[in-house]
């Protein structure tokens, strides 16, 4: 199901991966990842402000649904999944559409290339029985074209 | 006020209703990695029939935009059918053969207020337990972006059900209500 050392292995249905998982983490790590430990690479790159990451999506009134902009968002969605769920354990949904990972702390995160509402690629951090998390609050990201 | 109901359907109601008094034997989910959870799906099966719980995203309307959200269905399947919505992940048959004596609904309505006036409602499933007497299951559905139902079993798990104001974030406590209504399905 992995697509080894390629690290890119997007959308064929029951063969989705992000990451290089040989060691069984994503990302080749050694050993599994908290939240925690991966949140300073995040933060070099993306925002976090009173747990959320991104802008409050402009379109609804729920502080949980949050949009980050870039020239590429695919490509910036694929970066946030990578630096976030490294040293996760990787596993492919289903469907196809998408992949989920848990953490050492039990933050359940899943990325879907494409969502249904939008087009957009999307991630849902989910810290419901999380033992830490690092003050990051549950929410879902779409990644949207800068305007 | 737009309203989003998300909560079962009378026919879905019905079908569960129709698993009371009778021995459901086995109750099905995905092996738990970590957290005790079964993405997609988890079933429970009697002498002849197999009662599927299932949690899947629909486009929806969201506080005002259409949004990704896992919605609960109940519905009879084939054996074929029970398979994990997880690549490679074992199936759990967990054993309960015991006489189903009674199911409660939790459903939650969340509702977005400005200027005083209520403008967006959103109403959802946030659990289902299924009283064996001795013993409970617990099905909890609040994280609607993710498909993930939670697992509880035990003699007392509603102990362990969130208050509905808990799903609301803090930030936005002042512009939401919550509530929660709960009933049994044996005086439905």
């Amino acid at each position: 199901m992995g697509s080894g050392n390629s690290g890119y292995n997007i959308g064929s249905a029951n063969s989705f991966t992000v990451g290089q998982v040989d060691s069984g983490f994503l990302g080749g790590t050694a050993t599994q990842h908290s939240l925690r430990e991966n949140l300073s690479d995040v933060t070099k790159q993306f925002d976090l402000h009173q747990g959320y990451f991104g802008i409050p999506s402009t379109k609804t009134n729920s502080s949980r649904t949050r949009n980050i902009q870039s020239d590429n968002p695919k490509k910036t969605a694929l970066q946030f999944y990578r630096l976030i769920a490294r040293g996760g354990q990787e596993v492919p949904l289903d469907n196809g559409k998408g992949v989920r990972s848990i953490m050492s702390d039990k933050t359940v995160i899943t990325y879907r290339e494409v969502s249904s509402s939008d087009g957009t690629s999307a991630i849902n951090i989910n810290v419901s029985n999380s033992t830490d998390n690092a003050g990051v609050k549950m929410q879902k990201i779409h990644f949207t074209k800068r305007g | 006020m737009k309203h989003t109901d998300a909560r079962l359907t009378d026919t879905e109601k019905d079908l569960l209703k129709s698993l009371l008094n009778q021995t459901v034997i086995e109750f099905i989910h995905d092996d738990f990695n970590m957290v005790s959870s079964s993405y997609l799906n988890v079933w429970l099966t009697t002498e002849y029939d197999i009662f599927e719980v299932h949690f899947e995203i629909e486009v929806l309307d969201y506080f005002g935009a259409p949004e990704d959200i896992a919605v609960v269905s109940i519905q009879k399947v084939e054996q074929s059918e029970v398979t994990s919505g997880l690549v490679g992940r074992k199936l759990i048959h967990d054993k309960v053969n015991k006489e189903l004596k009674n199911i409660i609904i939790a459903e939650d309505t969340q509702t977005y207020i400005e200027n005083g006036v209520s403008e967006q409602a959103f109403s959802f499933v946030s659990a289902i337990i299924f009283d064996f007497d001795t013993t409970k299951i617990m099905l909890t559905f609040f994280d609607v972006f993710s498909e993930s139902i939670n697992v509880y079993r035990g003699p007392h798990v509603e102990k362990q059900l969130p208050e509905a104001i808990d799903d609301i974030p803090e930030e936005d406590r002042e512009s939401f209500r919550s509530t929660r209504e709960m009933y049994s399905l044996l005086s439905q």
